[in-house]
């Protein structure tokens, strides 16, 4: 019982955070149709804006984590306009092309940059508690809180303010919005920032439990295009609740088989979702 | 005031002129080697050239750079000092590297590129896919290899005459880090063990080291479990490790951040027993990552407090070239040295064959991990692995320190 509660604890933080990272991917492509496959060299880019920000100046770490948020938004954002704008409407596989060639300067000027070693972030909380045998770790509950209340005010955003209405009117049929008012431009730019932004923040909290390398972006790649995939591609319910499938996942099968076996029971369960339901779990056709 | 001014009017860069300038540049340079004395654009002395073909880049990367500073630093002491002297005539050395990414593809290309292009008779590797790669070329072209690389036999021994490998595996150093915790712990506290390690060659040479050294010891293993490079949450690895309870844990090969993250998980689910991590030989990041966790860990081969002149020379050398420095650059430092005698001994830098038995017989006193030679006649019928004092650094409530120096008590018929 204390380790099926472990390992759901376990599953609960990384799903978690899995889905941080793939809900900014999933708002990328519902509302721009594009794919970024650079979405994890914003997650790393995250990470390291906090290092720097937290380990070699010594500033307070929340601060890191929002100052990371905003630096990435603004990059994100920059991207957006001067690369992939002039790719609207064009074939998808342009914008896919651009993302990958973003993802060998990224993570290779990341290397020259940042060095190869591995580098920590000391959390803003240590220590926690034994209860009957199942450990909650401090650090793991703060970092899930925050990840949590994000996803929610990501929700609360796009569902209650205007932009946040004029960002799904865009992803539901941009024509018909632009030809309300609604300036699609403008929208594309804050979605793409968005997006990138919420990956640079899952970065801060997972390079923070863990370690961070320039390469760690491939990873978080493709575990998003897992996640969303599942949970259905423009989802954002459907990115949360992929992420808690595949963090479960991750967390039980390794503890009690292997990770192999979890990466094997990964797809198979992507596999049987897409037999089943083509467009993801909560996703629309696109085509 | 401003005299220079009207003296000299300002030359305006126009396109004629930077054309004008460029060839005449681009012309000086191409004729030089045929109007300048040799002298005056190349060493006089002959150069030997040892090629790295090192994983520069990916998960191995901080192992491959350690590696190639020795040799740069190394080549850089040993032609400031005067060159290798052969037959009474000095040479330099030249060192060039090649990115393999840790893939024996890549590696193989790039040794390719050094034994045929760059005409290299040297070449050094770091770990099982590069090396893999690397042997691929080597041997079949009679070129010398040294190699850290942990456990593998099939591609070692008399079959492989030109092939060394100087860093000690598990096993090896394990003769000397499992007497000093038995000598911490007590023999009792350490009954059984468990291997977390990458699932990859390295990750499978590693654990065949560790395991052949926990037969010797009489240890029983409690569990082996394998991580994919890409893991980010080491929770279920270490959960499931410890579900076995394991009187301590070997992690191997494993770069500081991942066994930080191995010490961390393993700390925060309340695991008490030693952590050892043969292949991390940092603690800067196990700190910065493990932060309070960070206690009851053991680091072989690690010599994180430099104490004798050479030892602080090394490190000050490496800071000043490198901008950094960390005891696994200085644990690979002395190869190039090994080298060095190996080809003045011989007394020649073409026959790699006489090169390799001069090599064997090298013996060093005095470098970053102490006294070093090559062993291993019984067990692989020539003397062909690295065998040097093991600094053992602990951790223990967060401050890091050599807590032991011992040369490996191998086996009579190691």
């Amino acid at each position: 019982m204390t380790e099926l509660l472990q390992m759901g604890l376990t599953g609960f933080n990384l799903g978690l955070m899995y889905a941080l990272i793939a809900i900014g991917l999933t708002l990328i492509f519902g509302v721009m149709r594009i794919i970024q496959y650079a979405h994890g060299e914003m997650f790393m880019l995250g990470a390291f804006t906090l290092y720097y920000w937290h380990v070699e100046f010594g500033l307070p770490y929340w601060l890191g984590v929002v100052a990371s948020a905003v630096i990435i938004f603004g990059f994100g954002a920059v991207l957006q306009i001067v690369l992939f704008r002039p790719l609207h409407g064009k074939n998808i596989l342009y914008s896919l092309a651009v993302s990958l060639g973003l993802v060998l300067i990224i993570s290779s000027t990341g290397q020259i940059l940042f060095g190869t070693t591995v580098k920590g972030i000391p959390g803003p909380v240590s220590g926690g508690v034994l209860m009957g045998g199942t450990y909650l770790s401090y650090e793991r509950m703060v970092i899930s809180a925050v990840s949590a209340a994000l996803i929610a005010g990501l929700w609360f955003f796009l569902r209650f303010t205007v932009t946040g209405l004029a960002i799904r009117a865009v992803a539901e049929d941009p024509d018909t919005s632009a030809l309300q008012g609604v300036q699609t431009k403008r929208i594309h730019w804050i979605a793409f920032g968005l997006g990138s932004a919420m990956a640079a923040i899952a970065g801060c909290m997972m390079g923070t439990l863990l370690s961070i390398v320039p390469t760690m972006g491939f990873l978080a790649t493709i575990k998003a295009f897992m996640i969303v995939i599942m949970g259905g591609l423009g989802s954002v319910v459907g990115a949360l609740v992929g992420g808690m499938v595949l963090g479960m996942i991750d967390s039980v099968v390794t503890t009690t088989i292997s990770g192999d076996i979890a990466l094997i029971l990964s797809f198979v369960v992507i596999f049987l979702v897409l037999v089943f339901r083509p467009s993801g779990l909560f996703g629309q056709n696109w085509d | 005031m401003n005299t220079w001014k009207s003296k000299s009017p300002p030359s305006l860069i126009t396109r004629r002129r930077l054309l004008r300038t460029g060839t005449a540049a681009i012309g000086g340079a191409l004729a030089a080697p045929a109007i300048l004395p040799k002298s005056a654009l190349a060493q006089t002395m002959p150069t030997i050239k040892i090629g790295g073909a090192v994983p520069l880049s990916g998960p191995v990367a901080y192992w491959g750079h350690s590696t190639m500073q020795g040799f740069v630093d190394g080549a850089a002491v040993i032609n400031e000092a005067g060159g290798v002297m052969i037959d009474g005539e000095p040479h330099q050395l030249e060192v060039i590297n090649y990115d393999t990414k840790g893939e024996v593809a890549d590696s193989r290309a790039a040794t390719l590129r050094l034994v045929e292009q760059d005409e290299v008779k040297f070449v050094y590797s770091q770990a099982a896919a590069s090396t893999v790669g690397m042997l691929q070329v080597t041997e079949p072209a009679n070129v010398l290899s040294i190699v850290a690389c942990w456990g593998y036999l099939q591609l070692f021994g008399e079959d492989y005459p030109l092939h060394f490998r100087a860093e000690m595996s598990d096993y090896e150093q394990g003769f000397a880090y499992i007497p000093y915790m038995q000598d911490k712990y007590g023999k009792d506290a350490l009954k059984t063990a468990a291997f977390i390690g990458p699932d990859d060659q390295d990750g499978i040479d590693c654990h065949f080291s560790y395991q052949r050294l926990m037969e010797y010891y009489g240890i029983e293993q409690k569990g082996v479990e394998y991580f994919n490079w890409e893991d980010t949450d080491f929770y279920p690895i270490v959960a499931k490790t410890i579900r076995d309870k394991p009187d301590f844990i070997v992690t191997s090969p494993s770069p500081p951040g991942i066994t930080a993250s191995i010490i961390k998980a393993a700390r925060e689910m309340g695991y008490k027993g030693p952590i050892a991590s043969p292949a991390a030989s940092e603690t800067k990041t196990i700190l910065e990552v493990a932060g309070e966790h960070a206690t009851d860990v053991i680091l072989p081969v690690t010599n994180v407090s430099p104490s004798t002149d050479t030892q602080k020379a090394i490190e000050a050398r490496f800071n000043e070239r490198f901008g950094s420095f960390n005891a696994l650059a200085g644990n690979y430092s002395w190869w190039i040295y090994s080298l060095k005698a190996a080809l003045e001994m011989a007394g020649t830098a073409t026959d790699t064959m006489a090169v390799a038995e001069a090599l064997a017989q090298v013996e060093l006193n005095d470098t970053y991990v102490g006294k070093v030679k090559w062993a291993g006649e019984n067990s692989f019928g020539v003397n062909r692995q690295g065998i040097y004092d093991c600094f053992t650094t602990t951790i223990d409530d967060g401050v890091a320190e050599v807590s032991d120096i011992r040369f490996p008590a191998l086996p009579d018929d190691y």
